[in-house]
């Protein structure tokens, strides 16, 4: 935007991410005026500027994904969304940056390796019962016929789905086109953060950003990603809101040293605490390779080394031993929001005026299109689109025991230690390994005092960081404090 | 830091002695013990943090939540004392002081 930021807007779009654009492109084809999006151009540390946009849901599909009625209706927003893409795309491809082409890929194999441990084949099975359910189609090929395919003799994989109906997207060409759409539909952009907003007694009333200027408005949607939670207090400071944690992922984008290019998406199951380890095709000779998962204390943009190796040796292992002499040209982190229930915040604030839409975890951007349908409504009073399970006022969705939830810690602790090379003695069994990480933890849920199952990522975060261990802790207290002076007695 | 005998050190004398199954009626942990000597680890300093907190009805500032604070009982004790001078409110997890940006 050129001059001054403006003073006043109808509605203020907080973060310019793939939720935000996409809802201010949706509120501009429906002929709202005065629409303005708040976010740093360069999108340093956010997460969709560093996704690999693959549009898949099955792809993605983990034990937990259809085993409960919250999860089902999670997983059914993922396909929802796949449907939309394609009747989105075209529009969007008008105001791509020099005509590149947005779609990049238009399936998906899944690759079955012997790296991961047990948990990539539970997640195997689990997409074929989805794909089954929900009647797509998929066939079995032969790994040895992927396009660019080319791990190493003994990380080959055992079996390879194909996948048809899903591709993948250039996340950084659609985040530019979507902003060139906004933009020419009349949304206006500030290229600044938001330091606070302000409210009277029952209303939102401005926003202001990190260098002071205020811009008055009577709606304001937060789509700040993991930078959400903070700004939501800085006008409702005492509301039980649950955490928000930034899920740091590493990802580059490489071009091509030689050899033959993937033309598809190729990919493990999601294991190991992550996504699963993929490649996305890019247009003009590159490829994107992902991702790492790590829950973190704070949103930051430097990535450790431990996932730069990581990374780049288990594509060199996985999926071409030729990328080695790939010339990295983006080393990318972002910051994904993951919800301490690990389902989305969308809804509506207790203070008029103020809606949040966060906690996407993985697939913000894939649901982009999706979520902007059903905020839109919601913004204009009309009835929205997906279930209102998820309103940011909810305690968290219950979908664990304490049980299941250890198990599920142990299987992705064992896919981690398989994957990374760990070693034990051979005479050491792999539930005995099991049996070592059961253990763990056990003694993280004596530790928060809480009978909430949660999700491996956090119950490995609430280890790994004493205030995370706090904030869960002290959440889940405050939610259930017989629970928690019960475990505290039973100590 | 001279090891003094206040009451703050006291009470986390004695709550880490119990946390590491020792005595708590004594004089050990010494002040300038190192405790990750006597069987505090990574995976259950989280718990002796919490009834710290709870005990003393305190918020450990950020700073302090890192593994050196649990060192000795003296260096818990000053980070209790700080926490209890900053007067913090209660502890939503976010940083207090710290602009919101992204």
């Amino acid at each position: 935007m050129f001059g001054d930021p403006p003073t006043q807007a109808d509605i203020v779009i907080i973060g310019n991410g793939a939720l935000g654009l996409f809802l201010a492109v949706e509120l501009a084809d429906r002929g709202a005026d005065s629409i303005v999006v708040v976010g740093p151009g360069h999108r340093d540390g956010g997460a969709s500027q560093a996704a690999g946009a693959m549009l898949g849901c099955f792809a993605e599909t983990t034990g937990e994904s259809l085993r409960t009625s919250a999860a089902r209706c999670r997983f059914g927003l993922g396909v929802a969304a796949h449907d939309l893409w394609p009747s989105v795309l075209p529009k969007l491809q008008e105001y791509a940056p020099d005509g590149l082409p947005l779609r990049t890929a238009s399936e998906t194999h899944v690759v079955l390796n012997s790296v991961g441990g047990q948990l990539d084949n539970a997640n195997l099975t689990a997409m074929f019962h989805a794909l089954d359910m929900y009647g797509r189609p998929w066939r079995e090929v032969d790994p040895g016929d992927i396009p660019g395919f080319n791990p190493r003799t003994d990380t080959r994989a055992l079996r390879a789905i194909l996948l048809p109906e899903e591709g993948a997207v250039d996340a950084r060409g659609v985040l530019a086109a979507c902003e060139a759409q906004a933009r020419a539909a009349g949304v206006g952009f500030v290229d600044d953060a938001v330091r606070s907003l302000s409210s009277d007694a029952n209303s939102v009333i401005g926003v202001e950003l990190a260098d002071g200027h205020v811009i008055e408005t009577g709606c304001a949607v937060i789509a700040a990603g993991a930078h959400s939670e903070s700004l939501v207090r800085t006008v409702l400071p005492d509301l039980d809101l649950m955490p928000v944690f930034p899920g740091f992922g590493f990802a580059m984008v490489a071009r091509r040293g030689g050899g033959s290019a993937f033309d598809s998406v190729v990919r493990t199951p999601n294991r190991g605490f992550a996504c699963g380890l993929h490649v996305v095709p890019q247009a003009g000779g590159r490829e994107y390779y992902g991702a790492t998962n790590r829950l973190v204390d704070g949103v930051g943009g430097a990535t450790w080394m431990a996932d730069a190796r990581f990374l780049t040796q288990y594509v060199m292992q996985q999926l071409d031993e030729g990328a080695g002499a790939h010339r990295i040209e983006r080393w990318m982190a972002g910051n994904r929001p993951v919800t301490l229930d690990g389902f989305p915040l969308i809804g509506w604030l207790p203070l008029s005026g103020l809606y949040l839409m966060t906690g996407t975890y993985r697939d913000g951007f894939h649901c982009a299109p999706l979520l902007a349908g059903h905020v839109a409504n919601e913004l204009q009073g009309r009835p929205g689109v997906i279930d209102p399970m998820f309103r940011p006022t909810r305690h968290p969705i219950a979908t664990r025991t304490v049980e299941g939830s250890v198990e599920e810690y142990v299987e992705h602790s064992l896919a981690a230690w398989f994957e990374t090379g760990a070693e034990a003695a051979p005479q050491m069994t792999t539930s005995q390994i099991a049996d070592h990480y059961r253990v763990l933890g056990q003694r993280v849920y004596e530790d928060l005092g809480t009978d909430y199952g949660l999700g491996p990522d956090l119950l490995w975060y609430a280890q790994q960081s004493l205030l995370g261990g706090r904030r869960l802790a002290r959440y889940l207290r405050r939610l259930h404090p017989a629970r928690s002076v019960a475990a505290a007695g039973a100590r | 830091m001279t090891a003094q005998r206040t009451p703050t050190v006291e009470t986390v004398r004695a709550l880490v002695a119990t946390h590491l199954g020792m005595p708590a009626e004594g004089d050990r942990p010494h002040a300038d013990e190192d405790l990750w000597d006597l069987g505090l680890t990574s995976l259950n300093c989280l718990r002796l943090m919490l009834r710290i907190e709870d005990t003393f009805g305190v918020t450990l500032p950020e700073r302090a939540l890192k593994f050196s604070t649990f060192r000795s009982t003296t260096a818990i004790a000053i980070a209790v004392d700080e926490a209890r001078a900053e007067g913090m409110p209660s502890d939503n997890g976010l940083r207090t002081g710290h602009h919101n940006r992204y």
